[in-house]
């Protein structure tokens, strides 16, 4: 067998605000192999936006054991993490975290900035990206003068502008309506088909789950299930 | 509808393979160059974006480097006058004069004190008195300085024409008159009055040379009297015995020496000679004051010791002493300003702090997208810079107008470029000092708790 492209051991995560402690994760071992789609499924507050935190090298564990293709990530430093994030992983957020004042464009290329693509490269791939998703008409709006599935898809395509291997959604579909949401989870699945990135994302929704390979129940802090699809 | 995705292969999660599906190698340099280049974009962006909180935070640092520019500049301009003026009375100057109008000297003791004190290489007795002065049509009172040939000398006084009188002129009470400047220029129109008379209460004088102008309001207004021998003023005042004695050393330790020298011989010499009762023909009111000649310490009088009679300054002394006192007011005045600046910084920290915590959520996705700490604090820390530096450089431009204005109310200020780059760096230092803490909370947040705030 490969080695897997994330493995977590016996993850806590406590958050402590003043002398109150919050265990968002008490104990989650999780394996994910590469070319996967995953859902994490669970009720509000059962920690399925921590434990992606986690996985995407955002948030770390406050114990536990998380191998990231083998490397160990919990000793890695903050620029460290920041290459592996910017090289590695893509991220889609539920409120989209487009920058308001800057066009479709300029959101694409910033995980290219980071990784010291000159002008001319990276507005190229942005393009190639934002077409891609089926907004070559609309390169230079402002996230201000997009429909919320739009939005979404300029942060599918800044996810995909650094050809990531795992793409990490929270909650992608849950400011959208049915429709846009039917679209993002196409995008997903093609994703997924055609260039075998992994996909973890977190959903309410179980129509969307189901469009996966396989589902990840959370209740507590723990991972209390599994299913897989077929 | 999503178009077509790009083929190719699945990228690996290696980095080295990641990039090779179509990212040319670059050099880490170029990347680096990339990133910082950006990063001042957006620092320059953040400054102008929020045109009248930049405009705020800048304005606190120009009302700082205008305070301490102008604050320094007015202690340095005070510190100069008061250099120049003395420096105007000229160098190693002593001056020996009574504190009590009943006693007076000898004008000999002038002569007698260069025998004595050998640090002392010229003196002259200072005869100060007015006279009406005629030349053709014009009259008026002049001020009238008498002293001895050895003036010129003792007050660093060049001739602008003609010569100045000499020792043969002094003994022989000689009715020859060396003019002030403006004298020479308001009573001839510049014309040479070297050769010519002119009439000094009621008699003629002999005009010999015209002195080199000091200045206005300096070295006690020379330009504006006439000078003559000592010897002569007497005559037109009639008093004979002297208030002031003007000497000269050759250097700055000498006349340090014959300070100590003439303080040693007044306190106790002083019934020899230097000091003499009733001046001037005026009667003194008290027989026992009146025999001013004997050492006031030993009779017990109430007149009091020696020190209270006769003074001797050293101009050196009174130049340096000035120039202390001035040199802790212009710290004082600079530390006061400072303060201000400090103020400034604390402003930046404060509209820093704001502009960082209202970008917390954007600090989170930049780092979640790849940006390092280091991105981050330089950015802020550009923005920071940027904003001191351009306050600093208004306040400069402030402070050069505010000195002319401040000159047109007879208030000299001195920006000195020493002064002005120190005001400047200290407002650079401060913008960095106070923009580094909320930059450094910024990037030290974990992206997940970032992008939690909104
Ligand atoms: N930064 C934090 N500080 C304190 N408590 C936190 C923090 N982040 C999460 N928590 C707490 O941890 C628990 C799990 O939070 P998490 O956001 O992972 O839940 P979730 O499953 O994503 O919920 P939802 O479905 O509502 O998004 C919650 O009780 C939450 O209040
Ligand atoms: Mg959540």
């Amino acid at each position: 067998m490969s080695i897997p492209l994330a493995e977590l051991s016996n993850i806590h995560r406590v958050f402590r605000q003043g002398q109150v402690e919050v265990h968002a994760l008490r104990g989650v071992d999780l394996r994910i192999d590469h070319g996967e789609f995953v859902s994490i499924m669970g009720p509000s507050g059962s920690g399925k936006s921590t434990l992606l935190n986690i996985i995407g090298c955002l948030d770390r564990p406050t114990s536990g054991r998380y191998l990231l293709e083998g490397r160990d990530v919990v000793s890695m430093n903050d620029s460290r993490l920041a290459d592996l994030r910017n090289r590695f992983i893509g991220f889609v957020f539920q409120m989209f975290h487009l920058l308001p004042k800057l066009t479709a464009v300029q959101n694409v290329e910033l995980p290219l900035i980071y990784r010291g693509w000159p002008a001319a490269d990276r507005r190229r791939r942005a393009v190639e990206v934002l077409q891609a998703v089926g907004l070559g008409e609309r390169l230079h709006h402002r996230p201000t003068q997009m429909s919320g599935g739009e939005q979404q898809r300029v942060a599918i395509a800044r996810a995909l502008a650094g050809r990531p291997s795992l793409i990490l959604a929270d909650e992608p579909t849950g400011n959208l309506d049915s429709r846009n949401s039917e679209e993002i989870m196409n995008l997903f699945v093609r994703l997924n088909r055609e260039q075998g990135i992994t996909i973890v994302q977190v959903t309410h929704e179980p129509d969307m789950a189901q469009m996966g390979k396989r589902i990840v129940y959370m209740r507590d802090g723990c991972v209390v299930g599994e299913e897989r699809l077929s | 509808m999503p178009g077509d995705l790009t083929p190719g292969p699945a990228p690996a999660l290696q980095p080295a393979a990641a990039a090779a599906v179509d990212e040319p190698r670059r050099s880490p340099l170029l990347a680096a160059w990339v990133r910082f280049v950006y990063t001042l974009q957006m620092a320059v962006t953040g400054v102008l974006s929020q045109p009248l909180r930049s405009g705020l935070t800048a304005l606190s640092v120009v009302i700082g480097v205008v305070t301490v520019v102008s604050l320094i500049g007015i202690g340095e301009g005070a510190r100069r006058s008061v250099v120049a003026q003395f420096a105007s009375l000229g160098e190693n100057v002593i001056i020996i004069e009574t504190l009590d109008d009943r006693f007076q000297f000898e004008p000999g003791l002038a002569e007698e004190l260069v025998e004595r004190v050998s640090e002392l290489a010229y003196a002259t007795p200072v005869v100060e008195t007015e006279a009406a002065v005629r030349w053709r049509r014009e009259r008026g009172n002049l001020a009238v300085l008498g002293v001895n040939e050895q003036f010129p000398l003792i007050r660093d006084h060049q001739l602008a024409a003609g010569t100045f009188f000499s020792d043969l002129h002094v003994r022989q009470r000689s009715r020859v008159v060396v003019l002030g400047y403006n004298v020479a220029a308001r009573l001839l129109g510049g014309r040479s009055p070297v050769g010519q008379t002119m009439t000094v209460e009621g008699r003629t004088f002999r005009i010999i040379g015209v002195l080199n102008p000091k200045g206005t309001g300096q070295a006690g207004g020379i330009d504006d009297m006439i000078v003559v021998p000592y010897t002569v003023a007497q005559q037109i005042s009639g008093v004979r015995n002297v208030r002031q004695i003007w000497a000269k050393a050759d250097s700055p330790e000498q006349a340090d020496l014959a300070v100590a020298r003439l303080g040693r011989i007044f306190r106790r010499e002083v019934g020899l000679s230097p000091v003499t009762g009733g001046g001037g023909g005026e009667k003194p009111e008290n027989p026992d004051e009146a025999g001013g000649v004997a050492p006031p310490r030993s009779t017990g009088s109430r007149l009091g010791s020696a020190e209270e009679l006769v003074a001797v300054t050293s101009l050196n002394q009174m130049v340096k002493e000035a120039d202390r006192a001035n040199r802790v007011m212009t710290v004082m005045l600079g530390g006061i300003a400072a303060v201000s600046l400090l103020v400034g910084g604390i402003g930046i920290m404060n509209i820093m702090l704001v502009s960082v915590s209202e970008r917390t959520s954007e600090i989170g996705l930049r780092k979640a997208l790849g940006a390092r700490r280091t991105d981050l604090l330089t950015q802020f820390l550009a923005e920071a810079f940027m904003l001191s530096v351009a306050g600093g450089a208004a306040g400069l431009v402030l402070a050069l107008i505010s000195r002319d204005v401040l000159g047109a109310f007879g208030l000299q200020a001195v920006i000195t470029p020493q002064s002005a780059l120190i005001s400047l760096g200290l407002a650079v230092a401060v913008g960095i000092v106070f923009g580094v803490y909320p930059a450094w909370t910024a990037s030290d947040l974990p992206p997940a708790e970032a992008l939690r705030r909104k």
